[in-house]
């Protein structure tokens, strides 16, 4: 086997790059935002490992990056060689054990035994690799850990990392253009076509197992001098993932009427694309004909994913409770409640049906006065609650009273300081 | 000497059968033994009402439910510590309460719709009645004050009773049983 490595000193996204050295091997493997690693072993009847380099070298030069190349038997060498310009341990330094644990960058949590391995090797009297190497197998365990003894054995050559491919995403984008004049600019022809792109693309996703979680959509209109914006990229983001070109249409409707609302398009459409940016797996198996469950699933999901489209992110939700005692905090908006959550029974005391913003109010013996309206206080309850929490970001401290007050519903009222009363709630 | 209402309703029921149409399905509710029809307007009014409904949700496990507000202000902890599970309750927060409640109820998704009752206009009122008969769905109207509307089928005025014995529910309307 044979690895080249192209090491980039600035992170940077890998992806664009692993996909054009597909030219050269289909055998490639990546370090997220660092490296790409090909396999040209077994590519020595098309090219040279020189001829490899120069046109690495070239490739590298057209994109204007800058990286470096080093080619080694194993993944981890070939990194080293190319981050350190050599795989002779005497001239390795002892930073390159970070390399040789973890080319990959997979296991964070060998970061901080390599660091405390590179920080005692030294008060032995080892400066580099070859030194590293030089310290007998047996004290490696007792001294360093599993750890000492991976980085032994990679450096041995006794453990090879093992490759992991790395395929290219998958893009589910289809595209329509147009003849000059052919698509206005307007709601219902773009969604009259968006119908047959939705329609190919579903058919796609379900042939794959997945159901969409996202859409790219582009719009590249006509050039023409009132429209200085011809190009939009918008993204759509489904509430709950769609499964159906129908519901999707929906959805798309809803999406291009804020669209086209805040900013019209201006001119007539000569390019028009959907792309499938996110994806979920879904049940790909035959539908239970005896019951409507699964469509009924369907239907709900797009119905929450149109009404949240149309008025807002955050408007439509189920509740899941979270385990805080502060009332406001005691519960989170979900797209969908997943699992039994948390349970409440006998934890805490019964929490009134509505709640409101604390309204500060003023109390006296027999009457509350909520905006300066009076209430007669009929009864006054024990301290039903206290709650202090927060101590180290904003201490919340109050003690909780129902209060059954004429005319209107029993109050929950807490007093925060002492002396100083807010209505919080109230049962009805 | 004039009949029961449980008796008239009967006697409708009977009726119906008799002449081939679909009898009316009514959910069970614990303090009314007339039951809560499907299909229709119901305002809840007084001090109480939303533990009313709390109540009613919890009675008719399998019921899904929408609860639609201007401004949230129900507690989907007091919810669940009530027994009713957050999995069967969807949550809407929405200015324009009209326009989303059609499509909820025109969607057939959701067997109880839950509204503050905010609409004035009768001819609103008759058109959430037609589109509640005709997707099957009991639409609940939350007031302050019960309002003279014909659209509404059963109108329940819930207090705290008296005798400290939990809810004293008043049944101040309900049209299938020839309530007034």
């Amino acid at each position: 086997m044979r690895v080249a490595c192209i090491w980039f000193p600035d992170p940077r996204d890998v992806v664009p790059f692993a996909e054009d050295c597909l030219r050269f091997t289909p055998q490639i493997c990546i370090r997220e935002d660092q490296a790409v690693f090909l396999e040209i072993g077994k590519c020595y009847r098309l090219y040279s490992e020189e001829v490899f380099l120069a046109r690495a070298t070239r490739l590298l030069e057209k994109m204007g990056v800058q990286a470096r190349v080093g080619v080694a038997g194993s993944i981890e060498w070939s990194l080293v060689a190319a981050k350190y310009g050599s795989i002779l341990p005497e001239q390795l330094p002892l930073e390159a054990l970070y390399e040789l644990a973890d080319p990959l960058g997979h296991d964070p949590k060998s970061q901080p035994f390599v660091q405390k391995l590179i920080h005692a090797l030294p008060q032995l009297g080892v400066s580099c690799l070859g030194g590293f190497r030089a310290i007998p197998r047996r004290e490696l365990a007792s001294r360093f850990g599993s750890v000492g003894l991976l980085c032994r054995q990679r450096l041995d050559g006794e453990l090879v990392f093992p490759w992991k491919a790395w395929l290219p995403p998958e893009e589910i984008r289809e595209t329509i253009t147009y003849m000059y004049a052919e698509c206005p600019g307007a709601i219902e022809p773009l969604l009259f076509e968006a119908k047959r792109l939705l329609d190919r693309l579903f058919v796609r996703l379900r042939s794959r197992g997945v159901q969409a979680a996202s859409l790219d959509v582009h719009l590249l209109c006509e050039k023409v001098s009132v429209n200085p914006e011809r190009e939009r990229n918008l993204t759509l983001d489904f509430l709950l993932p769609q499964a159906d070109a129908k519901g999707a249409l929906g959805i798309l409707r809803e999406f291009f009427a804020k669209e086209f609302e805040r900013r019209p398009l201006l001119s007539n459409v000569e390019k028009f694309s959907l792309c499938v940016s996110k994806t979920v797996p879904c049940n790909a198996g035959q539908k239970n004909l005896y019951h409507g469950r699964e469509e009924r699933m369907e239907a709900l999901g797009n119905l929450l994913s149109q009404l949240s489209q149309a008025y807002g992110k955050g408007s439509i939700f189920q509740a899941q409770l979270v385990e805080e005692r502060i009332p406001e905090f005691s519960w989170q908006k979900v797209a969908r409640v997943e699992g039994p959550g948390v349970q409440l029974k006998g934890r805490i005391p019964l929490r009134p049906t509505n709640l409101v913003k604390p309204q500060r109010i003023e109390v006296t013996e027999n009457h509350v006065y909520i905006k300066k309206k009076p209430y007669r206080v009929k009864s006054w309850s024990e301290s039903v609650e206290r709650i202090s929490a927060r101590w180290l970001d904003g201490l919340v401290d109050r003690t909780y009273f129902q209060v059954e007050v004429e005319n209107g519903p029993l109050l929950w009222i807490f007093c925060e300081n002492g002396n100083c009363y807010y209505l919080h709630g109230y049962y009805g | 000497m004039s009949a029961s209402p449980e008796k008239i309703q009967k006697l409708r029921l009977l009726i119906g059968e008799m002449s081939g149409l679909q009898p009316k399905e009514f959910f069970r509710a614990e303090d009314l033994p007339l039951g809560i029809p499907r299909g229709a307007l119901v305002e809840v009014s007084g001090n109480l009402k939303t533990e009313w409904l709390i109540r009613f949700l919890r009675q008719n496990e399998k019921l899904q439910a929408f609860w639609m507000e201007k401004e949230q202000s129900i507690l989907p902890t007091a919810i669940q510590q009530r027994g009713v599970g957050l999995d069967r309750v969807v949550f809407g927060e929405v200015a324009d309460l009209y326009p989303a409640i059609r499509r909820v109820v025109q969607s057939q998704l959701f067997e109880v719709v839950v509204v503050p009752s905010a609409f004035e206009e009768l001819r609103v009122l008759k058109a959430l009645q037609l589109l509640a008969e005709k997707a099957n769905t009991t639409v609940f109207l939350l007031a302050k004050k019960p309002q003279p509307a014909w659209p509404i089928s059963v109108q329940l005025e819930v207090n705290a009773d008296p005798a400290g014995a939990g809810l004293q529910v008043n049944l101040l309307k309900h049209k299938p049983a020839g309530v007034s």
